[in-house]
């Protein structure tokens, strides 16, 4: 038996973006792992340069189709900050609103369309819908809810254009936001009987043992305020960001890796739901509890199930918004805007999304960074990667390596457009 | 099985895309077609837009005959119309991410949901991110695509794509 292996992943499907991944095996031991993101940069901070802070919101949106509200948050707050801007509850409340439409897109799209063909053994949601018709129209149904959300408040579906410094171009009617509550609440027992689905559903095991990271409140489960925290004991200012995360580049991949005291740490969703499980409702604990589901979960393969909790959750929490609040006579404020250096972070459906900008006297940005959570999760995927195929079995067939490689690197539902801001496997098995 | 046109029945035009260029080619084309009134109006054309084919189209898309209209990229000369029947449609083999889930790949979807839905073609029309399509252009497309819906509805009587 040949003891050199070169498995190649050309491209890697199911992911938003074009990467793939390269995995060299020698004596029955990974020799070369490279999640190789080749798709090309996009320049996304030098773009901005030279802008006024006005068009951030509309500008940064146009970064990525799955995640624009997230953009929008993470560049309104930064900027609002220097301004000393003390957000008003409704707002807080409206656009906590917004990003639950997108967590729900986001996540339903990813459980349904991208990840529940590997566990259910089908190739692609087109084949899984032969045998699991109810349970697609079911995921489609609930991005629906999260598209009508985004395009009530932001205007558009996609690319939302509604965001402005300070608040919103335009406050929703009564009568639609009532409107869109008789959804919602249809939609909340069809999430409820979707995480008794996932929780159900036959999964591989991997426990990567990296630290988790992710934002923290007291007063609520994280989106667009907190500490950021992990689970190794961080807790800092997200203004503190740059002195403890450092970005670097290695010479195989067009987007940056990120680490945390030089190690690689987990963003998103299972690292939220386990770093604020308090923070989630007593409906969710609940049927958790009903099932037999504990929290904190450090099974990677369990990333679709922490997705179904906060899907859970921004329909519970976009229920409560609209019941608890009247915005009817709101209105948005003038800010004052100040020079210096902007610092917004967010919590995007993949996790930290953490912006600076430098603005100057006039309002326009002389420096842009935007750290966006896939890139930031690269080394941590490498990683789990590393260790679990080696548990896997390393003597397993070509095809048998590069559906399991796949199916770990969907657990993190990876933006690769972001990133570069994904996957094609190569193999080598070498002598 | 035959799917014939009652008067009252109306054919679905529906233009897919963004607002930004060149993906909004879509709606501008099938705009150009609704403001010129360039249908038949025994047809009773109902026209609708949609930004993100998979959801938006699964609750819209009923057992009218429907039309789509969108940008393609499919390396040929930007401007050139591509039309495709829904068997060619069904055949089309590609992969799916979240972000390359486009008409093609929602209709699949939707067909293998959806029992009595009528794809009657979908008009694609080839862009490139460095070529500038003009309103001429638009206009000479809009009527092109036109004539060949008109054509496709006259003929409802003998063609029949439903699943």
């Amino acid at each position: 038996m040949n003891d050199a292996i070169n498995i190649k992943v050309p491209i890697l499907a199911r992911v938003e973006g074009e990467g793939a991944l390269e995995l060299k095996i020698q004596n029955n031991s990974i020799k070369t792992l490279q999640l190789r993101i080749f798709e090309p940069p996009r320049l996304f901070e030098k773009l901005l340069i030279g802008r006024h802070v006005e068009e951030l919101p509309d500008l940064v949106a146009r970064i990525c189709g799955i995640c624009p509200v997230a953009y929008q948050m993470s560049a309104v707050h930064a900027v609002e900050s220097l301004a000393n801007y003390s957000i008003p509850s409704w707002l807080h409340e409206l656009r906590r609103l917004l990003y639950c439409g997108e967590w729900i897109e986001s996540h339903a799209l990813h459980i349904h369309l991208l990840a529940a063909p590997d566990f259910l053994g089908f190739s692609n949601v087109i084949e899984m819908a032969e045998k699991h018709p109810q349970e697609v129209n079911r995921g489609l149904t609930l991005q629906a809810i999260g598209n009508d959300i985004i395009q009530l408040i932001g205007a558009r579906s996609v690319h939302p254009i509604g965001v402005k410094i300070g608040g919103f171009h335009k406050i929703p009617e009564t009568s639609q936001l009532q409107a869109l509550l008789q959804k919602i609440e249809v939609a909340i027992p069809a999430a409820q009987d979707m995480l008794t689905w996932t929780i159900a559903m036959q999964r591989p095991h991997f426990d990567n043992k990296l630290a988790s990271v992710c934002l923290h409140h007291a007063d609520e489960y994280p989106m667009n305020r907190g500490n950021i925290i992990s689970s190794e004991g961080l807790n800092i200012d997200i203004t503190d960001y740059e002195k403890y995360f450092k970005e670097f580049q290695v010479d195989y991949s067009t987007a940056l890796h990120s680490q945390l005291n030089q190690h690689a740490y987990l963003l998103g969703p299972l690292a939220r739901v386990n770093l604020n499980f308090q923070q989630l409702p007593t409906e969710i604990h609940e049927i958790l509890a009903r099932q037999g589901y504990t929290l904190p979960n450090h099974n990677l393969f369990d990333g679709m199930i922490a997705r179904t909790i906060e899907l859970l959750y921004a329909l519970y929490e976009a229920q409560r918004i609209i019941k608890n609040n009247d915005f009817s006579n709101t209105k948005t404020p003038e800010i004052k805007l100040k020079s210096g250096i902007a610092i917004g972070c967010t919590e995007a459906p993949r996790g930290l999304l953490w912006h600076r900008y430098d603005i100057d006297e006039e309002g326009y940005i002389k420096y842009a960074k935007l750290v966006p959570p896939t890139s930031q999760n690269q080394g941590h995927i490498e990683h789990s990667l590393k260790q679990s195929l080696t548990e896997f079995g390393l003597d397993k067939s070509p095809d048998e390596l590069k559906q399991y490689a796949e199916q770990m690197i969907r657990n993190y539902d990876p933006c690769i457009s972001c990133a570069t801001h994904f996957l094609k496997l190569k193999i080598i098995h070498e002598s | 099985m035959n799917h014939k046109l009652d008067p009252q029945d109306s054919i679905k035009i529906i233009g897919i895309g963004n607002a930004y260029p060149p993906d909004n080619l879509g709606h501008l084309i099938a705009h150009q077609i609704e403001q010129k009134k360039l249908i038949s109006a025994h047809l009773h054309p109902q026209f609708l837009y949609v930004h993100s084919p998979t959801p938006e189209l699964f609750n819209i898309i009923d057992n009218s005959p429907t039309f789509y209209i969108d940008a393609m990229k499919s390396g040929q000369k930007p401007g050139s119309i591509h039309c495709l029947t829904l068997p060619q449609i069904l055949c089309h083999q590609s992969s799916i991410s979240s972000h390359e889930i486009g008409l093609i790949h929602s209709l699949k979807l939707i067909h293998s949901l959806k029992n009595e839905i009528n794809t009657m073609a979908i008009f694609g029309i080839e862009v490139s991110e460095d070529s500038f399509l003009d309103d001429k252009y638009c206009i000479n497309t809009a009527n092109i695509i036109a004539d060949e819906i008109n054509l496709r509805s006259q003929s409802l009587n003998s063609r029949c794509f439903k699943k």
